[in-house]
């Protein structure tokens, strides 16, 4: 991120947010935004609602393009008729496919557009990550990437980052645009808004026509940042960052670590034997990570209609590499634990080139025993955890 | 970092419990008596602890405690090899008399260590206190960056604010109402009983249920519907519950297939309810389950209402005693048979 | 107005192709193995359905679900495939009550080939065990039939199974003993009443037989314990790790290097394999 990050910025007061959202939806966007679910916060279409931005959401921004269940095609199996294979054609905005008859194909057409708003910089560039596994390969994940098309997505900068935070270890940080259309910057009573690809561009061009300078259409709440406030931006994101590496547990020796598990010995480091022991295997840390997309595929049937379904999955639980045989090629908690880390660490690095963490904590934080994968990654560093 | 202990100006019974604990911890280990010692040492983040395995002696400074050391380490046991020293708060040990009358260890392989318990935190109603969303270092406002343990209370500090809470407004549920505060089973009690929290009556916990029992079907039925919708199906609550030991649990059972992953509420309840009959009669209310639950799903609902109906049946409640039979194994004339369909 | 995404359609690689099963043989007399000659409904999905020995499908039963199967069948047979599976579990199941008319899903093909240009001109060993015939059956078609048989030099195959009602592909080895370009041994673990072939377990067969390892590949498949001691045979005879080619299996499901299920360490088995040489399995993790 060089100088030109306080270039062009936009600015809008806080108070008027809820304008713009207005303004998004009115050029038929689909606005989402974290919402409140009992004690948890997730996105979801806010329809009306004021938007709040809390630090992080509980469950993160995956879920709106890798939703935790997700039906690929339908058909009939009553063996009476021959099997007609329907699938989706087109992708609601909170992730639910209704029917459709389109076979063989997922139509990229008819998929209402969507804004999400208040991503944090850390889960918009676990997105990048997702691109690799699920758009990059030979085969692409059409309902991924047609969600993924379709999507703007705008991010909040942290001004304070919290103690479990550690995306400046992996290669992010609070100000970090990877992954993101739009970056909103806090600034005292406003935001800084820096318009970052050409997706962020189109949206800004269509829903405020006021931009190129004329106000009729939309209250005129956006302007130009002058060098006040882009001085005012500048410093926060200073002191957000000084915030971040001050708390040492937020310095994490990632690259000493990954050069030691990607070493022929890190697989059988004796490291591991004492590492994963408090574990339960509980998988909340694989499930709330942003990075993580293992999934499983299963038929459910009822009355002779049928559906082929993905619902996430856990390399922590002992059914996922189970043979039909009784074999079990990770046997134990220790296996289980080692692959979630050797995956984050070395075989993602190996094929893709960069780690499959965006040290956004909520693994560190929702552990039910503190197995703080901080700690995981500075035993292998060599070191001991501040 | 943070200083989960006492305070160290004075000698509270926090101190002199975790040296009693770390003493007994070398003695053990360095008697032979156990291989290994199962105890808390400080987490990484605020009001946070972590169980620690020691095996050698040199290691037993590590160990800590004080009220965040909220987990319940008697999930450790089943199997355990070898010869296992384990630090337990009254609710804690319950659950391992229910594992040794279920034979998932055996009572010589296990030393007990007790502890008189003052109640542990609950961070759900910290954040309250707080009024933030989120966990309380995520706070928007008020971000806690680390915390002190006094003897009453707690001091959260952030950038720029430091903020007291008395420990007893945020202990967890299941502390406030707690009946057997001290260890009833144990080898070794570490300091004496008058350091425990005072003994509510049984009859004291069962208020909020009961009340929730009082409500309208419809109500109670959305509340409860709500509260599971919510559920991820990540099954943290049985991983984390020392009583769900079973080597193939009926949820991940492939064929037939009881549960599926798949978005259905009525999978999510039946998996609820199936856990629950599953640790009828045996449930000690410890929260180890509702902790672990990473998107707060009210399971004490559930729990606390089973254990009433189990009091109230049977009058039983579980893991008290070392030398009966488990309710489910025991049978008695005048036990009610009204819910037999 | 948003303006929309071009227009157009994403090629779906969940959705199978629909398959209609013709022939059902049972294999073994247990009657866990059977095999199914398997037509496309729609002739015109043979256009993006070609594949190579070694590679494998995931077969659709509808309501039940997929399960990742060898194709056994070569190329070099036109209009069917075919898929011999052994009754484990839901799916395979659900297979073994299909009778022909049955409708299945198959897609596919997924996962490497075996290394068949590297083993032009060479001496090819099988090696195979039990149901573990089925994906080296499709690379012994297609070396021995008329348009490749030129292409490579002596063919042996040594194949075992626990009992001789265990033994697949019956049919199949009887044409294949009677041809005078291939050395089949076929080998029982136990002596049986009216069993005059070999008995032994494969590897100690192996040995005894000891196959010249220059300018050979060997090509492996069968039950882990079967190839653990079958590849410390051929190392004993000269064989180096990049002559010893082998397939693996993992729990499968996606097929396409997404669901994260099946990799050994950084390896997808369903994509950079299932066939690997002796050589790079040494390079990975132990843990399949
Ligand atoms: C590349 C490859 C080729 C194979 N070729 C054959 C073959 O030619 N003939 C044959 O009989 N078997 C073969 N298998 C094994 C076969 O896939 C399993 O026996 C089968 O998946 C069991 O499925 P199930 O639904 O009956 O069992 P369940 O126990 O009900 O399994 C549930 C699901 O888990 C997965 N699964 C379970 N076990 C395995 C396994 N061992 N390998 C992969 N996925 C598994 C499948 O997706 C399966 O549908 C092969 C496996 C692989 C990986
Ligand atoms: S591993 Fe943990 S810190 Fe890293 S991205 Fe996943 S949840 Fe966040
Ligand atoms: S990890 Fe970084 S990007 Fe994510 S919430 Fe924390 S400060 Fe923001
Ligand atoms: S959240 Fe913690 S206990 Fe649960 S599986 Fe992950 S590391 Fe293990
Ligand atoms: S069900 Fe919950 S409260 Fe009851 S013993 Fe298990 S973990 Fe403790
Ligand atoms: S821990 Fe919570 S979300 Fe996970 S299965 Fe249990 S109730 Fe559901
Ligand atoms: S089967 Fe899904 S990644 Fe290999």
């Amino acid at each position: 991120m060089g100088e030109d990050t306080f270039k062009g910025l936009l600015k809008i007061a806080k108070e008027d947010l809820d304008v713009l959202v207005d303004a998004f939806a009115k050029s038929s966007y689909v606005v989402l935004a974290p919402v409140a679910e009992g004690e948890a916060t997730k996105f979801g279409v806010i329809g009306g609602m004021r938007i709040k931005i809390p630090h992080l959401t509980t469950r993160p921004v995956k879920e709106l393009f890798f939703p935790q269940n997700e039906t690929l095609f339908s058909f009939d199996c009553s063996g009476k008729a021959d099997s007609t294979i329907k699938t989706p054609d087109a992708v609601t905005p909170d992730g639910v496919i209704p029917d459709a008859v389109m076979p063989d194909a997922v139509a990229t057409d008819g998929i209402s557009p969507r804004v999400i708003m208040g991503v944090r910089p850390c889960d918009a560039r676990a997105l990048v990550l997702l691109d690799y596994v699920f758009a990059s390969n030979e085969y692409k994940d059409p309902y991924y990437t047609i969600r993924r098309e379709q999507t703007v997505v705008i991010t909040f900068a942290c001004p304070r980052p919290g103690i479990a935070c550690f995306c400046a270890s992996t290669g992010g940080g609070p100000y970090d645009e990877t992954g993101s259309d739009v970056m909103f910057m806090e600034s005292d009573d406003s935001y800084l808004i820096k318009v970052i690809s050409e997706k962020g561009r189109r949206l800004f061009q269509e829903s405020l026509p006021l931009l190129k300078g004329g106000c009729s259409e939309c209250p005129c709440v956006i302007f130009e940042a002058d060098d006040t406030d882009i001085r005012a931006a500048r410093d926060a994101k200073a002191a957000s960052e000084q915030l971040l590496s001050a708390n040492c547990s937020a310095n994490v020796p990632i690259e000493a670590a990954v050069d030691t598990l990607g070493r022929s010995t890190g697989f059988s480091d004796p490291a591991w034997e004492e590492i994963y022991r408090k574990c339960l295997g509980c998988a909340v840390c694989t499930y709330l990570c942003p990075t993580c997309h293992c999934f499983d595929i299963g038929d459910e049937e009822t009355n002779d209609y049928g559906e082929r379904v993905r619902n996430w999955d856990s390399c922590m639980f002992p059914l996922f590499t189970l043979h039909a045989s009784g074999h079990n090629p990770r046997p134990s908690r220790k296996e289980r634990f080692r692959q979630r880390v050797m995956h984050k660490f070395n075989y993602f690095v190996e094929a893709n080139d960069c780690i499959a963490c965006v040290g956004c904590g909520r693994c560190v934080e929702n552990c039910p025993v503190n197995l703080d994968i901080r700690q995981v990654l500075s035993v292998f560093a060599g070191g001991v955890f501040a | 970092m943070n200083k989960m202990t006492g305070n160290g100006t004075e000698k509270g019974t926090r101190h002199i419990i975790e040296e009693g604990i770390r003493n007994t911890a070398t003695k053990m280990l360095e008697s032979g008596e156990v291989d290994v010692f199962i105890g808390y040492e400080e987490g990484t983040l605020p009001l946070r602890t972590t169980p620690a395995f020691i095996t050698c002696p040199e290691d037993a400074t590590r160990l800590v405690w004080g009220p965040a050391c909220e987990n319940n380490l008697t999930v450790y046991l089943p199997k355990f090899q070898g010869a296992v020293g384990v630090v337990v708060k009254g609710c804690d040990v319950r659950t391992l008399t229910n594992l040794i009358l279920e034979n998932q260890i055996s009572r010589d392989k296990v030393k007990i260590v007790g502890v008189p318990c003052s109640g542990i935190i609950d961070r759900d109603r910290i954040r309250k206190v707080l009024g933030t969303e989120g966990p309380i270092e995520r706070s928007m406002e008020r971000p806690v960056r680390s915390a002190q343990v006094t003897e009453r209370s707690l001091i959260l500090e952030g950038d720029g604010f430091e903020f007291e809470i008395q420990l007893e407004d945020v202990l967890a549920p299941s502390c406030e109402t707690c009946a057997y505060p001290i260890p009833v089973v144990y080898d070794v009690l570490i300091g004496d009983e008058s350091m425990a929290r005072h003994a509510k009556d049984s009859e004291a916990g069962y208020v909020e249920v009961t009340r929730f029992a009082e409500l309208e079907r419809d109500a109670r039925f959305s509340y409860f519907s709500r509260e599971i919708e919510r559920c991820i199906q990540c099954y943290a609550c049985r991983q984390a519950c020392p009583l769900c030991y079973c080597p193939e649990c009926f949820t991940d059972r492939q064929s037939p297939k009881w549960i599926s992953r798949w978005r259905g509420l009525s999978d999510k309840i039946l998996f609820h309810l199936g856990r629950i009959l599953h640790v009828a009669g045996r449930c000690v209310d410890c929260g180890a389950c509702r902790r672990a639950c990473p998107v707060g799903i009210d399971l004490r609902l559930l729990t606390k209402n089973m254990e009433k109906v189990v009091k109230e049946s049977f009058e039983y409640e579980s893991g008290l005693d070392i030398d009966c039979l488990p309710l489910l194994a025991a049978y008695k004339r005048e036990d009610p048979d009204d819910f037999i369909l | 107005m948003v303006q929309k995404i071009a227009r157009g359609l994403t090629k779906n690689p969940y959705v199978p192709k629909l398959a209609r099963i013709t022939d059902v043989t049972q294999e073994t007399e247990a009657n866990d193995v059977k095999t199914f000659r398997v037509e496309f409904c729609d002739e015109s999905a043979w256009e993006d359905f070609h594949y190579k020995p070694g590679q494998f499908a995931e077969v659709s039963v509808f309501g039940v679900g997929e399960a990742p199967i060898s194709i056994t069948s070569a190329p070099t047979q036109k209009g069917y495939l075919e898929f011999s599976v052994k009754r484990l579990g839901q799916v395979t199941n659900a297979l073994h009550y299909a009778a022909p008319g049955s409708q299945i899903g198959i897609r596919g093909p997924y996962g490497n080939t075996f290394p068949i240009d590297d083993m032009r001109g060479k001496n090819i060993l099988f090696i195979g065990g039990g149901i573990g015939l089925a994906p080296l059956r499709s690379l012994i078609t297609y070396v021995l039939s008329p348009e490749h048989r030129d292409g490579f030099r002596d063919v042996r195959i040594i194949y075992g199974a626990r009992s001789s009602g265990d033994l697949v592909f019956k049919y199949e080895l009887d044409a294949w003993g009677r041809r005078d370009d291939v050395e089949l041994v076929v080998t029982i673990d136990h002596p049986e009443d009216g069993w005059d072939g070999r008995c032994g377990f494969v590897p100690a067969v192996l040995k005894e037989d000891a196959p010249e390892s220059e300018n050979t590949i060997a090509v492996t498949c069968g039950p882990p314990i079967m190839i653990k001691f079958v590849l410390q045979a051929l190392t004993e005879l000269g064989f180096s790790p990049d002559q010893i080619v082998t397939t693996l299996e993992m729990r499968m499901k996606c097929g396409i290097g997404m669901c994260g299920r099946c990799n050994i360490g950084s390896k997808y088995v369903c994509r950079d394999g299932p066939v690997f040489t002796f050589r790079q399995l040494l390079e990975m993790p132990r843990e399949y």
